[in-house]
């Protein structure tokens, strides 16, 4: 019987904290209990009903390695073949020229028919390789919504194809919001039951508008080479919507704040749910609240009768070490975002309603990304399939084609970029890490093993940077309101 | 009325053989403010919202540059 090693003791103006990184137990000490606990430390456990409780809460665990117990919870996870997902891009276009964007958006090409048979194929084969209980499907892009034909062909076979098999099945997209007509959110919402969407702005109109401008609107010298060709692509036949026939908007128009705005009324009346992510640098998100009122006055944080309804989260820009058309950014470090996030929570707890983020996860569950697991894949556009939502588009990452004969070969054994093989248990860095049970490696495509051994801070979690802040923050909500977490 | 807690440390006096003992925090005197097993058996509502709402990708940074 030991001390947790994942225990952190956090001076409070309250007491001491004692948190807890596996279990996510959280106890406030006073002098006395401090002074028991520190008993503990010396290894006196002679206090039975301390110890005890301290025992359920995770505090105070066996003799076996800790981390040895994780990582069979991780492994059981990472290789569960009941829970499926596949990231499908249907297209690299897209309307808008941000500049931060991390595609290279080089094929410029959208999903054709044969590719999308293929990819039936290769999903029944995915399905069926082992018993599956849940289907899930991330509709991306490029902007998803410049191929709906493919997203109309695809949704309904598998829709079908889950249906007559048993499986749960659940679709999400990822899209700017721009294209949006009332045709297309009742086709999609309604009739393919796409009801949940991640819309990103960045934060209030002016910042917005000035990080995403449209592909259309840019002057020719605020642009890179890539996006002089990409435009020249983007002529009136290719931006109507073939199968809907609304033209998507034009040259003229230059906010595209002012047209998602208008957007997001046709999907939440008709049911979606908007997880609306505000990409927030060090200026942009001391001007959210402004974005987080226009929402409110709109009633989108109300669900409606058709249980249709926002939630608005910030997420920061990092800085990716690049140093290419970043220049206007203010990035923020991730300890500098975690104390500025409080922003957004106070205003959250000014109107009432609950607030979430990853503090709500702060606790051990052996969940990782797209990388890690086995049965997860992005199929991009031309059919190869990559590993992470990061390289969409990017053949280099390519690990296979959804036409391959053994497509499920275990792509863990695959030599060359090895990003996807990276295992927290087996890493000296991750593996010692005090925010190891809360972060799992991180960023699999921002770590180190990506880049060549260098470090950047975008690979770890915000956590493992602002650990004493972000208990202290927990502690502080949870006394607040402690029923609403 | 004497309400003062008999088993309180007095000063600095020094303690005697089997004084520890009745000084004891119980585990019952830790004051706890999330408790995981009440977490599970509550449910948490406002958090399945929470989780209905915040994406799976919602920790994966948009880098600059």
């Amino acid at each position: 019987m030991r001390l947790s090693a994942y225990n952190k003791l956090v001076p409070h103006q309250d007491g001491t904290i004692l948190f807890n990184l596996v279990s996510g137990a959280l106890v406030l000490l006073t002098d006395r209990t401090k002074a028991e606990y520190r008993r503990l430390m010396d290894g006196d456990y002679s206090n039975v009903s301390l110890v005890s409780t301290l025992q359920r809460l995770g505090f105070v665990v066996g003799d076996a390695d800790e981390r040895m117990a994780m990582r069979e919870k991780y492994e059981e996870i990472v290789n569960n073949c009941k829970v499926k997902n596949l990231y499908i891009v249907v297209t690299d276009r897209c309307n808008l020229g941000c500049h931060y964007c991390y595609e290279d958006k080089t094929q410029w090409i959208r999903m054709d028919e044969r590719t999308q048979e293929q990819v039936k194929k290769f999903g029944v084969r995915f399905l069926t390789e082992t018993p599956t209980e849940y289907f899930g499907i991330g509709w991306y892009g490029g902007e998803p919504t410049m191929n709906i034909p493919a997203i109309e062909n695809l949704s309904s076979f598998f829709d079908d194809f889950c249906r007559k098999h048993g499986i749960t099945f659940f679709q999400m997209m990822v899209t700017n919001g721009t294209t949006f007509t009332d045709a297309m959110a009742e086709r999609l919402v309604v009739d393919l039951g796409i009801r949940k969407m991640q819309i990103t702005i960045d934060g209030f109109k002016p910042d917005h508008d000035r990080n995403r401008p449209f592909l259309t609107s840019l002057e020719e010298k605020e642009m890179s080479p890539v996006q002089i060709e990409q435009r020249k692509k983007l002529n009136p036949r290719f931006m109507s919507l073939p199968v809907l026939g609304q033209p998507a908007p034009r040259s003229k128009i230059k906010s595209s704040y002012d047209v998602i705005m208008a957007n997001l009324d046709k999907l939440i009346s008709r049911g979606a749910l908007i997880s609306l992510r505000m990409n927030v640098d060090h200026d942009s998100i001391r001007r959210a609240e402004l974005l987080l009122d226009e929402l409110y006055a709109k009633g989108y944080f109300q669900e409606n009768e058709r249980g249709g309804v926002l939630y608005a989260y910030a997420a920061p820009i990092f800085d990716g070490g690049c140093g290419s058309n970043k220049s206007h950014y203010k990035t923020m470090t991730k300890q500098e975002f975690s104390e500025e996030v409080s922003r957004i929570r106070d205003w959250y707890k000014r109107h009432g309603i609950p607030f979430f983020d990853h503090h709500n996860q702060m606790k051990f569950t052996g969940d990782t990304c797209t990388a890690n697991k086995r049965w997860e894949y992005v199929i991009n556009p031309d059919g190869t399939l990559t590993k992470c939502w990061h390289h969409a588009a990017q053949s280099e990452h390519a690990i296979g084609h959804v036409a391959d004969e053994h497509p499920f070969v275990d792509f863990r054994s695959i030599k060359g970029n090895t990003f996807h093989q990276f295992n927290p248990f087996t890493d000296p860095e991750c593996y010692n890490c005090e925010v190891l049970p809360v972060c799992m490696g991180g960023c699999k495509a921002n770590n180190k093993v990506n880049e060549g051994n260098k470090q950047y801070e975008a690979g770890c979690t915000t956590t493992r940077f602002a650990l004493t802040q972000e208990i202290k923050t927990l502690y502080e909500l949870r006394r607040k309101s402690p029923a609403r977490i | 009325m004497n309400t003062e807690n008999p088993n309180k440390p007095e000063g600095n006096q020094p303690k005697q053989e089997g004084q520890y003992e009745s000084n004891k925090v119980t585990g019952d005197e830790l004051e706890v403010v999330i408790d995981p097993e009440e977490e599970k058996k509550k449910g948490n509502n406002d958090k399945k919202t929470g989780t209905k709402l915040v994406d799976s990708g919602s920790s994966c940074p948009p880098v600059a540059g």
